[in-house]
């Protein structure tokens, strides 16, 4: 419930998201850790985030157990929301796909897809056709992935929070 | 020449029309969004709802070899496509089509639902999930001027049928599925039998338009995606044809379909296959009652290669291509009909796709054909295009 209210006005300050959208994030966040309570704190005012809002996820007695983003990057004619977990160093833990709306291009919510991205610093940077595969009849999809999240690894190289 | 002109007009006049209609739309959708609070509501929970447009077009030149026929220039399809969604779980997506300027079509118009995240349940006209072009054939997706022949004289696209059914993703597995009741491609019509042995089921493509609906058909598809730079999918089409005289059993055949593909990117690379195999019961009763010569099995398959001449990190592509076809519309026959060799057909075509834009691409390649017919020569085609995609 404390989790609810804190994820709950964060976001009314901040973008409109919906409770459901939410729901799937709290729920993708926690399974990254092995905390049984954890906190979602807005952090984005820090820095302006290109594709969403970046949070810190705490643990007992405000603990930094890591980061979270969650983005929302445009598919063929609609958008998708994803989910970016990062540790205390802003390696990516993992990435989620949460809400894809459309048919075309579905395909990057695939898990071993986004396990390209995982155990990455900051400063790597991801090229669409080299170190990231190619999907046909997603082409549009992967492109907007890999520019999300090559946007939101050099707004995290310019954040404070980075050291 | 003078036609050709007027036929532009006359899409120039239609294209018009359509923008027309598109703007008054909008407005309606934007007028309720005023008056409606609960849209408002809507949108401000779900700032991706609404109204979407896209299409694709394909404008060609086909030159057959030799002086005796002249060239054709077509403005072979432009397809607007238009989907409202309702809210995140509802959405409706059609395709109106225009073939050859003058045949206006819809290609799918169906209503989607979403229960979670991998299930969804559809209703109306929708693709037949077969092979990789039936789904998948806007022309910056695939290389060539012109589809696959075998994604047209075996399996008929754009192929596409009424019904309901349920499609999804299961993320976790890498896997997409679908799985449709549908109706069919008709076998006999307006007391004709219009099914052949050239090109076997293209002949009654009903295209949702008064379709005949006697017999209910299954369709699936499977594919996985799960390993980096390749798509594997498996395809399954079973049932009867439809007959708008059920109390006629020579009217109608069995149908059994199946279909295997891949497609595959590394680099600059990329390669993509298809094999398609269908045995059709009762051809011989339906070709002595309608004295037609279909065939008891169809079969085929392509494979094709591609590789980018312009360096991977630049926005625009090369691919250099080549493909190699295979397909038999009379690979077996039933009673008395002879195979004809004319229907073992085979076609290398090669050439290039030059994507100018991510949607926009300039194609030309040249076709060699081929038929198991012995001492029959080679017919050559020179296709040149220009496809977008948006």
């Amino acid at each position: 419930m404390q989790l609810f209210l804190c994820v709950f006005t964060t976001v009314v300050v901040g973008q409109t998201h919906s409770p459901s959208l939410l729901k799937k994030m709290r729920k993708a966040v926690a399974q990254n850790f092995p905390e049984s309570q954890i906190q979602l704190r807005d952090v984005s005012g820090d820095v302006t985030f290109e594709y969403g809002q970046l949070f810190q996820v705490l643990g007992q007695n405000e603990l930094l157990l890591g980061y979270a983003f969650l983005g929302n990057a445009p598919s063929k004619t609609d958008t998708f929301d994803y989910l970016v977990v990062f540790d205390t160093t802003f390696i990516i833990k993992n990435i989620k796909v949460l809400v894809y709306r459309e048919d075309y291009g579905g395909e990057i919510g695939s898990k071993r897809w986004l396990r390209q991205f995982t155990g990455k610093d900051p400063n790597a940077h991801f090229d669409y056709g080299q170190n990231i595969a190619a999907i046909s009849g997603a082409t549009i999809s992967v492109r907007s992935m890999t520019r999300a999240i090559n946007s939101l690894l050099s707004d995290i190289l310019k954040s404070p929070l980075y050291q | 020449m003078p036609l050709f002109l007027l036929n532009l007009n006359k899409l120039n006049m239609r294209f018009l029309t359509y923008t027309f209609l598109f703007i008054f739309t909008q407005v309606l959708f934007a007028q309720q969004d005023f008056n409606s609070a609960q849209t408002q509501l809507d949108n401000l929970s779900n700032q991706s709802s609404g109204l979407s447009i896209g299409g694709y077009a394909e404008i060609t030149y086909n030159n057959v070899d030799g002086s005796d026929t002249a060239a054709e220039l077509d403005v072979q399809r432009l397809v607007m496509l238009f989907a409202y969604k309702f809210d995140d779980r509802t959405q409706f997506v059609t395709e109106i089509e225009y073939e050859h300027v003058q045949e206006v079509f819809v290609e799918q118009a169906f209503l989607n639902y979403s229960i979670s995240d991998g299930v969804n349940l559809r209703g109306g006209l929708m693709l037949v999930p077969m092979g990789i072009i039936n789904e998948y054939h806007e022309p910056t997706t695939f290389n060539g001027v012109e589809r696959p022949s075998l994604d047209g004289k075996v399996v008929p696209t754009t192929w596409r049928e009424i019904g309901f059914g349920v499609s999804g993703r299961l993320n976790s597995a890498s896997v997409r599925y679908q799985a449709y009741l549908m109706t069919g491609s008709a076998s006999h019509l307006n007391d004709a039998y219009v099914l052949r042995g050239s090109d076997g089921l293209r002949k009654g493509r009903q295209k949702g338009a008064r379709s005949v609906g006697s017999d209910v058909n299954f369709a699936a598809k499977v594919e996985y995606y799960g390993t980096p730079g390749l798509k594997l999918g498996a395809s399954a089409y079973l049932g009867n044809t439809q007959t708008d005289r059920p109390d006629l059993d020579s009217t109608q055949v069995g149908l059994s379909m199946f279909g295997l593909d891949y497609r595959y990117t590394r680099g600059r690379f990329s390669s993509r296959g298809q094999y398609i195999t269908s045995t059709l019961s009762d051809t011989e009763e339906y070709n002595t009652a309608g004295s037609k010569d279909l065939g008891s099995a169809m079969q085929g398959f392509y494979v094709e290669g591609a590789y980018n001449l312009l360096p991977a990190n630049k926005k625009q592509k090369l691919d250099a291509f080549v493909r190699y076809e295979n397909f038999d519309t009379h690979a077996d026959t039933a009673g008395s009909l002879a195979v004809n060799d004319a229907y073992h057909r085979d076609e290398f075509t090669y050439g290039f796709s030059y994507h100018l834009a991510n949607g926009a691409v300039f194609k030309a390649d040249y076709q060699s054909k081929g038929t198991a017919v012995e001492g029959a020569d080679r017919v050559g085609q020179f296709n040149m295009g220009i496809g977008v995609f948006f």
